[in-house]
């Protein structure tokens, strides 16, 4: 596995004995591969957490592990866990410096004690990777870019470490529409290829459209882990009680049933929305029309099953 | 019926930063108006124009061909500045940067206080203000307390506190959760609504911009599209083209469509997919 929470509890040093707890006894472990998203209302403690993950809050020994290293132990190398997670955090453009954008992608790798030209050679690579060709804007500063162009470049900062776990905090907040979509299938082409991501957000469309499992965060707690469709479908009430929405399309979906309509699966995207009404109101195989038959809805549910089902049971509050 | 008298004209608008000819138009030939008491969403996909616009309705940028007039004065007449900047009020992304004071009645007091009014009178537009925002029960709270929702209330509070005709709010829901969302936007609907308000609302998220009156698409410095969310979100192929999207029913009934299911074209909200797909009454 490569992350292990275990026990967590986390109190600000500078919160007032009156405020809760950051975190309150939070446990889940999230495998090699896994596309997780991390949900909750502002304030549950989402951020705390992920910076707990690299080390930038210190957990108690024996309660975060990473690859099988204790985070909160002495003695633990910090950059050996900052080498497999790596962490980009919220407006994340707001943190580049360097005078060209190919020396502040090169920064973290160099930051870690990766030799100079494999670091120039990684920030190429990331730069490449978020769709800004190093040889156009490698010698820029990174202040001529514009808005999304700088978050992306941020984003290569991170990418250029080549960590195996990428934790992204609210990575499209201010994104339009466009830049929130390349982001996406960029994370899921990441994935794809073996990296680890969790995923912090409030888009409940985003996490439909990329994540296949959920941990919900209220008040410091962990309220569930399970596969995105079962959270959406069946834990609806739970999702809405702690101040979040379902997707639209959800909505959408169960009003259908309520009046009726034999839908099947959990479909999650407005594109398996429409494949899984086309069934119901066409027949079998409609998709077929276009050629382009989408992906019926059931399938992610059935993928995340295939790992998690027999743990995955929303977590709720003593 | 005749049309109102607009409240805020844009007439031909072309702005560009920097004094090189060579910069690009940011706004290239803008003409729009806000009439009062409606609330207009402006979209475009980032790189369109929309803040260098909205910066123009309270005289903080000034164009370099066109005008615009507030209430009946040129933002370019340096008169006129207060005056406008009192009838149209700001409200940007992040409540964070917006909240100075160290109690929530003390922060919305302090757009008036600058103004030179009578303590009292400052009193009564504070308490009025809050209340406009269900945040009066927070009055004495410090601000760093709320969550991001109240937290952009309090900072609309401010704003109202001034008295404007028109809100102009950039964002203000991009860094909220889902419920902080709805609070904003309802609270925005009831200014509007009772209050006669008119409010600019710039958004990515075209849920948000179905639930105003009028949508405004921009598009490379231009007003590409305008009309009723229902006229504008017919125009789908075209809106993904540009680089935005549609709300979600919209896309899903632009895919059911392609996939053969007979749906109406103007598709807006889950309800009317249902009533289109089962209508009440009936049994599937």
């Amino acid at each position: 596995m490569s992350i292990r929470v275990q026990h967590l509890s986390y109190r600000y040093p500078t919160a007032l004995p009156s405020d809760p707890p950051a975190l309150v006894d939070v446990s889940f472990t999230i495998e090699e591969g896994e596309f997780v998203a991390l949900l909750g209302p502002t304030g549950s403690g989402k951020s705390t957490l992920v910076q707990h993950l690299n080390g930038l809050l210190r957990p108690p020994p024996g309660t975060v592990w990473v690859f099988g290293m204790d985070v909160g132990r002495r003695g633990t190398d910090l950059s050996q866990v900052r080498r497999r997670v790596g962490l980009v955090f919220q407006y994340p453009e707001y943190q580049l410096f360097e005078e060209t954008v190919l020396q502040d992608v090169a920064f973290g790798p160099r930051n870690l004690g990766v030799q100079e030209q494999e670091a120039l050679e990684r920030a190429r690579r990331a730069l490449r990777r978020v769709g800004l060709d190093p040889d156009v804007y490698g010698n820029r500063s990174p202040f001529e870019l514009s808005g999304g162009q700088r978050r992306r470049a941020a984003l290569a900062g991170v990418l250029a470490l080549e960590s195996p776990v990428l934790v992204l905090d609210e990575p499209t907040a201010g994104l339009d529409p466009r830049g929130r979509q390349e982001l996406m299938e960029l994370l899921r082409e990441l994935n794809r290829e073996g990296t680890t991501v969790v995923l912090v957000t409030h888009s409940m469309e985003e996490v439909a459209r990329v994540a296949r499992r959920a941990l919900l965060l209220s008040r410091g707690r962990l309220v569930a882990d399970c596969p995105v469709d079962s959270l959406f479908y069946d834990h609806g009430d739970l999702v809405r009680s702690v101040g979040l929405r379902v997707p639209e399309t959800v909505e959408l979906v169960q009003a259908l049933r309520r009046r009726g309509a034999p839908i099947q699966g959990k479909p999650l995207t407005p594109q398996q929305a429409a494949a899984a009404i086309a069934r119901w109101r066409l027949g079998e195989g409609p998709a077929d029309r276009t050629g382009s038959r989408a992906r019926p809805g059931s399938g992610q549910g059935r993928q995340a099953l295939g790992r998690h089902a027999l743990r995955s049971r929303p977590v709720r509050p003593r | 019926m005749s049309a109102p008298e607009p409240l805020i004209r844009i007439e031909g608008v072309r702005f560009r930063y920097g004094p090189s000819p060579a910069a690009p138009w940011v706004l290239d030939g803008v003409n729009l108006e806000v009439y009062p008491g409606e609330m207009v969403a402006w979209v475009g996909p980032n790189g369109s124009g929309k803040s260098t616009l909205a910066r123009h309705l309270n005289g903080f940028l000034l164009p370099q061909e066109g005008r615009v007039v507030v209430a009946g004065m040129d933002t370019r007449d340096e008169g006129c500045l207060w005056a406008i900047r009192r009838t149209v009020g700001m409200v940007f992304q992040n409540p964070d940067n917006q909240l100075v004071a160290a109690t929530v009645e003390e922060d919305v007091a302090f757009g008036p206080e600058n103004l030179g009014l009578e303590p009292a009178e400052i009193a009564r537009r504070v308490e009025q203000a809050l209340e406009w925002v269900g945040m009066t029960p927070w009055r004495h709270h410090p601000p760093h307390q709320l969550s991001g929702g109240q937290k952009q209330r309090v900072a609309i509070a401010g704003v109202l506190a001034m008295r404007p005709a028109c809100l102009v709010l950039d964002e203000p829901t991009s860094m909220l959760d889902p419920q902080g969302r709805e609070e904003v936007l309802a609270t925005l609907q009831s200014l509007r609504r009772q209050h006669g308000l008119a409010v600019v609302y710039i958004t990515h998220r075209m849920g948000e911009a179905a639930l105003c009156d009028r949508v405004v698409v921009l598009h490379e410095g231009r007003v590409a599209l305008q009309g009723t969310p229902r006229e504008v979100f017919r125009h789908g192929p075209q809106l993904l083209e540009w680089g935005l999207e549609l709300p979600a029913a919209a896309q899903v009934a632009v895919e059911l469509r392609r996939l053969g299911v007979p749906v109406p074209e103007d598709v807006l909200s889950p309800q009317e997919l249902v009533e289109a797909l089962c209508p009440s009454g009936s049994s599937t």
